[in-house]
């Protein structure tokens, strides 16, 4: 008698017929696809919650800059900028005064819930404007504006830290010693008023 | 009779006429035979040191006679910048700052730059004084012994021998320019006060006490011999736009202040008086700032009894100055912060 080879099995003869498309390898093929579409979905929803986390940081003007600088770290709404400033035109250089009320006393000690503080060539963006002469000053702040919230790092009294010329528009006033702006973040969305350190 | 007495009438006019081209009336920037005189006049008074650009680009320091002649460079260090010398009170020895070749020399805060260096006044035997940063805004005492320095740490005055501060005072807003009287009595300074910067102020060398010589937009004060007066820059406001910055000379004592010499176009720095007192130097700069940032700016010089002394059309400064005296202003090459002393100090290394 003659030994016959038993049928080929269907899975050897694949191709030699139509796909069940509920066989096996279907769903497979459909398992991986819906675990492809949770990772992709996973990874949207992290990437949003980290960008939203970042987002937030940049709201509350912290940086490894404003936390360390200074021997005072403060965030204070800018409540008056009097007057016009100079010109920053790289021939004059000069400090101006501004007016603020402290929300928050992060470091160091300041009584008072207004304080006036001295900013350097307020026309230049805080990313730019160290120069040879100040060169560890900065911040994100690129214009400033009435209203705003900055968290800053001060130096106080500015004697001790700032030589040159000063316009102070609060000079009759009882207002306390002036703070030296050191870093200057603003406090909000990213965006018309931040940007990134140069 | 009457011919002649018609030719009398007809040449007066002519003559007239004559009187007023002998009568400029601006000041003589050109030369002319006034400011031949003048250079006479000052020709072998001293000399003046100055700083320049080099055709290399650097800055180096020079010696001139008075009226521009024997111009050499005493510097001769094409690897630095040398600039704002300043003669001792007996014409011996010079400081002035040493600058990276290639940094830009700061027109106001120049005396924070590079590093103080002591030497003959032909520029000799150069010593630098201290590190870079040092010993900043560095001006002389009377005996050349001490210098007075001006940093955050307030006015110190540094005797030369030991570099040890022997006295020391707060800087009562004065942040630049600081400059000792030639009694040793009495700072002059650029400082802040009553809330507007660039306002000129005396202080007691000994007690610290300030007072106010000149308020709003003024720089470079420096001493007369007298020690009383000074001679300092001033834009005056209600110029219109930008104005012009013009020299100024007050009494520290009575605060009386007088137009030295002014120019629409030009603006006026260095003001420096001859030791005698009797004539001064500036510079004239289209561009504000004096030229540091440049190339320097063309020198004068002129007789202190010919102030006020107005050049150019200048026609709101001349009516708010109507008694000006257009005297000869004699034309130096351009510089930047000269300096003049009457010490023989022209002999070579």
């Amino acid at each position: 008698m003659t030994d016959t080879p038993p049928p080929a099995s269907d899975s050897q003869s694949a191709g030699t017929h139509d796909v069940d498309p509920l066989s096996t390898d279907a769903r497979d093929g459909n398992a991986r696809f819906r675990v492809a579409l949770v990772v992709v979905a996973v990874l949207i929803v992290s990437a949003g919650t980290f960008a939203l986390t970042m987002s937030r940081r940049g709201d509350s003007g912290i940086d490894e800059y404003v936390t360390t600088l200074g021997s005072v770290e403060v965030t204070a709404r800018l409540i008056e900028i009097r007057g016009e400033f100079l010109p920053n035109d790289n021939l004059y250089n000069y400090a101006f005064v501004m007016k603020y009320e402290i929300v928050e006393v992060h470091r160091g000690q300041v009584d008072a819930k207004e304080i006036v503080v001295a900013h350097y060539n307020p026309l230049k963006p805080r990313p730019t404007v160290a120069d040879e002469f100040y060169p560890d000053i900065g911040g994100k702040l690129k214009k400033f504006r009435a209203g705003e919230t900055h968290r800053m790092a001060l130096e106080v009294p500015i004697d001790d830290y700032y030589i040159g010329g000063i316009l102070d528009r609060y000079f009759q006033e009882e207002k306390g010693p002036i703070y030296w702006g050191v870093w200057t973040n603003r406090m909000g969305r990213q965006g018309d008023g931040e940007m990134g350190r140069q | 009779m009457m011919k002649h007495s018609a030719l009398a009438v007809l040449m007066m006019p002519l003559a007239g006429i004559v009187a007023l081209a002998q009568t400029p009336d601006v000041a003589q920037l050109q030369p002319n035979q006034a400011t031949s005189e003048l250079a006479s006049e000052v020709g072998s008074k001293g000399w003046i040191v100055y700083s320049a650009r080099t055709e290399s680009s650097d800055w180096e320091l020079f010696l001139m006679r008075p009226d521009g002649s024997h111009r050499r460079n005493i510097t001769n260090t094409p690897q630095w910048n040398e600039a704002a010398p300043r003669f001792s009170s007996d014409g011996k020895k010079l400081l002035y700052r040493r600058l990276e070749k290639g940094q830009t020399i700061s027109h106001d805060r120049w005396g924070f730059q590079g590093q103080l260096v002591i030497a003959k006044s032909n520029g000799s035997n150069p010593v630098e004084f201290g590190k870079a940063g040092e010993f900043t805004w560095a001006m002389w005492s009377p005996d050349g012994r001490q210098v007075s320095c001006l940093s955050l740490r307030g006015i110190e005055v540094v005797d030369l021998a030991s570099k040890k501060v022997v006295r020391k005072l707060p800087r009562a807003g004065i942040f630049q320019q600081l400059s000792w009287s030639p009694d040793g009595t009495w700072f002059c300074g650029a400082a802040n006060v009553g809330g507007e910067e660039w306002t000129i102020v005396r202080m007691d060398a000994t007690s610290g006490k300030t007072n106010v010589v000149s308020k709003y937009q003024n720089c470079t004060p420096d001493w007369f011999p007298d020690s009383r007066r000074i001679v300092f820059s001033n834009r005056p406001a209600g110029q219109g736009a930008y104005g012009w910055t013009q020299l100024w000379m007050a009494d520290t004592e009575s605060k009386d202040r007088q137009l030295v010499y002014g120019e629409d176009g030009q603006h006026i720095y260095g003001g420096a008086l001859s030791p005698d007192g009797k004539y001064v130097l500036f510079t004239r700069c289209p561009q504000d700032g004096g030229g540091s940032e440049r190339d320097g700016a063309p020198g004068g010089l002129m007789r202190l009894s010919d102030a006020p002394t107005i050049a150019g059309e200048s026609k709101a400064l001349r009516k708010l100055h109507p008694d000006t005296k257009n005297g000869p202003v004699l034309s130096l090459p351009d510089c930047w912060e000269p300096h003049w002393t009457f010490a023989d100090v022209g002999d070579t290394k």
